[in-house]
């Protein structure tokens, strides 16, 4: 379809990451004229979410290779680069291609209900029942990202759905951690002496006075949790899982985790974490929606080809199809950022892997959302295992989703390798209680928020890292601000989007109301902040 | 967010009876009149509120039938249609959508026809949908004709009608008829529909179910 947009704004944000997505709500929501475009034809990026099908044919870049152009006063700098890709390594079926004996054209719900084989063609044929993460998020029920979705609103756009169970794996099996006080004095695990011990330790973290930690600043916390004098088991539960440190951990660090933990218990459901229904690529699209709601120009799919400096490389406007577009400001996702200015010299990866299996890691009578925390074992990092069921909208009824992702040390494969073989079956075909693996998908992705990613060559402009470790969004979130308080130094970041009822009057939809209109007018020029439009008077 | 209309507020007074509320979605091309089909529903007849889409998420509107009032909360496309970028996540978890096309305008209804083929795809699998033909009162610059447009909705197992958010002609009929089709006992919604997982509320310590029936 042949469209013109709009060709002035405040702000361009290109890309549709979490850190991107952020700051394009944030300029909208104090009513700035802000064009959100991307050159994928889908929302969120490295951070997105993808169905079954889709998945397996995702591009590992987009590759545009023109050169830097020199015009007359201006620059023209190329699109993109191929230094913070996604590398795939494997993705493979562990299933048959489809079963003759059968016939395939069986309703979904049949699918689900019967005592399957299943078959790749089934699987794809419900594609669209899966919503597979690149990044998957949990999201602490008292922490940086939930205060933000309430305080500014957005909250009410999506749905969650706890994690209720978390798991270590100790003694060669797993376990489930206790971290309520309820889980604690319920656990058949832990002694009735282990009990108090537990509670005074987390009840110390907590309240616990600067005198409790003195003479631990340099030490590390598994030595505080040792001359606390802790069991074994309790040290692996604290250190490992509330905690999520490693041996080396620095105990007021150490503390600080125990903190984060605990002060998200008893929010929202048994455990301290959330899940994203429909996956964590949902969020990216709140925020782009909030953006909108605003007055914020949405364009995908668009082809990007250039970006416009002058002479003093101070940010001018994008080149979009054959369109130019100006604005003052410009922020973007560090994968759309030109190769001539990307600093790749520390890149890090994260390894990760992902599984569709036919039954749970440790089942049990109803359906969990499971986290387990894998600790390090002989100089491997610890991984993160976090298994979705079909509750969470991310699969069809009888299978799981499991990712698994770790610090990268060599490649996905053997980083993770030791965790998953002790979870899931070793061989296609073999049957014991573990779960089998009927599709595997093993990648790399950069993790980029450790790296310098200030361009200041070129003025006005901003760049987003993409995914990083963190289990929450924190990280993002603290990014999102500070790029929006560098571009907007007095502005409120996201006040709190008023409430339908609270709002009385419209303004601009005015000309839709009456159909004589017969197009929606090019609206985005004028869309002052909202106070203003709440002054207008209704005239329908 | 959810339960703040209280019984008291209601059009006829009646505190009996359940109140369900659930979850529509409108869709279609830019200028089919979306928004003024809301804002005709919302303030043409039932002028407990008076609200506008710029700003806020959604409109809610309030439908008695018999012994149930049906609290609709309506989200806008905000825009986002314009340039063919509707985030998906607009449509989860909805139990009703109206599809929307302009009678003087052919490519809109071909439009709409996508929109029912993506919805009976991708949203919740008992989603209620509605068909229809805004702008009748433009009957004279027809291009799509009556009996096309019904024939496509009884095929596919939708509500159809011809409105005029000009007019308020069917507008709160439509509504209505949404109302009456969609499930009113308590699980109304399979997996994959919305009502299962939980809102985030200020203040909230515990579970808070969101679009299922909730009294």
């Amino acid at each position: 379809m042949e469209y013109d947009l709009p060709s002035d704004f405040d702000i361009i944000v290109v890309g549709t990451g979490m850190v991107e997505s952020i700051v394009s709500a944030a300029a909208s929501r104090i009513g700035k004229r802000v064009l959100h475009i991307d050159s994928n034809s889908y929302y969120g990026g490295l951070w997105a979410s993808f169905n079954l099908d889709s998945i397996s044919k995702i591009p590992e870049g987009n590759r545009s290779q023109p050169v830097v152009e020199n015009k007359e006063n201006e620059i023209v700098y190329p699109v993109g680069n191929d230094v913070f890709d996604l590398r795939i390594h494997s993705q493979k079926w562990h299933i048959p291609e489809s079963n003759p004996e059968k016939d395939v054209d069986e309703s979904d719900s049949a699918v689900a209900q019967e005592e399957h084989e299943w078959t790749q063609e089934k699987l794809l044929k419900i594609s669209r029942k899966f919503n597979i993460d690149l990044a998957p998020k949990l999201h602490f029920a008292k922490g940086d990202f939930v205060e933000l979705l309430i305080s500014s609103n957005i909250a009410r756009y999506s749905e969650f759905r706890s994690v209720s169970r978390i798991l270590t794996w100790l003694n060669g099996s797993l376990e489930i951690v206790p971290c309520s006080r309820s889980d604690v004095f319920s656990s058949n695990r832990v002694s009735v002496i282990e009990k108090r011990m537990l509670m005074k330790l987390l009840t110390s973290c907590v309240d616990g006075d600067e005198n409790e930690f003195k003479g631990y600043e340099g030490k590390t916390f598994q030595s505080y949790l040792k001359d606390r004098k802790l069991t074994e088991n309790l040290i692996h539960y604290v250190l490992y899982a509330i905690a999520m440190c490693t041996d080396d951990t620095l105990c007021l660090e150490g503390v600080e985790k125990t903190k984060r933990f605990l002060g998200s218990l008893g929010r929202f459901g048994k455990t301290p974490f959330l899940y994203s229904m429909y996956g964590s690529g949902e969020i990216t699209q709140a925020f782009c929606r909030l953006s909108a709601v605003f007055g914020g120009i949405y364009a995908l799919n668009q082809s990007l080809n250039g970006f416009i400096y002058d002479n003093d490389n101070t940010f001018k406007g994008i080149i979009c199809g054959k369109q130019r577009i100006n604005a003052t400001h410009l922020v973007m996702s560090l994968e759309k950022l030109p190769k001539e200015i990307v600093d790749f010299s520390t890149t890090e990866y994260i390894s990760r892997a992902i599984f569709i299996t036919d039954k749970s890691i440790l089942e049990d009578e109803r359906e969990h959302l499971t986290l387990l925390l894998f600790p390090p074992v002989d100089r491997k990092a610890a991984c993160v295992v976090l298994e979705l069921g079909s509750l969470t909208g991310t699969c069809p009824k009888g299978l799981h989703i499991v990712h698994v992702f770790t610090k990268q040390t060599v490649n996905p494969e053997d980083d993770l390798k030791h965790c998953v073989e002790k979870l899931f079956c070793k061989r296609e075909g073999e049957s014991n209680s573990s779960p089998s693996i009927l599709w595997s998908f093993y990648f790399s992705a950069p993790n980029t928020f450790s790296q310098k990613l200030e361009c200041e060559k070129l003025l006005n402009t901003y760049v987003c890292p993409g995914p990083d470790l963190d289990l929450d969004y924190d990280p993002a979130i603290e990014r999102a601000k500070e790029i929006f308080e560098r571009i907007y130094s007095n502005a409120e970041f996201l006040p709190r989007a008023p409430d339908p009822e609270e709002i009385i009057i419209e303004g601009e939809d005015n000309n839709n109301i009456i159909n004589e209109t017969e197009e929606r007018a090019e609206v985005p020029a004028d869309q002052g902040d909202v106070s203003s439009e709440l002054a207008h008077e209704d005239d329908t | 967010m959810a339960n703040r209309t209280s019984a008291a507020q209601r059009p006829n007074g009646s505190t009996q009876g359940k109140i369900c509320q659930f979850k529509l979605v409108l869709l279609g091309e830019s200028a089919v009149g979306k928004s003024s089909l809301v804002l005709r529903f919302v303030k043409g007849q039932f002028h407990e509120y008076q609200e506008s889409t710029i700003g806020a998420a959604f409109l809610t509107q309030t439908v008695c039938l018999d012994d149930t009032t049906v609290k609709f909360e309506i989200w806008d496309t905000a825009g986002q249609e314009r340039y063919h970028s509707l985030a998906p996540m607009y449509y989860r978890g909805a139990q009703a959508a109206i599809v929307v096309y302009d009678i003087t305008n052919q490519d809109t209804f071909a439009r709409a026809k996508t929109w029912v083929k993506e919805l009976q795809r991708q949203a919740s699998p008992n989603i209620v949908i509605a068909l229809a033909g805004n702008k009748q009162d433009l009957a004279n610059k027809r291009m799509v004709e009556y009996e096309e447009a019904q024939a496509h909705a009884e095929e596919n197992g939708l509500l159809f009608m011809e409105t005029s958010a000009k007019t308020a002609m069917n507008v709160n009929d439509i509504f209505l008829a949404i109302a009456k089709k969609l499930p009113k006992n308590e699980q109304t919604t399979g997996p994959g529909g919305s009502g299962q997982g939980r809102r985030l509320v200020e203040g909230d310590s515990g579970a808070k179910a969101a679009g299922n029936c909730c009294k």
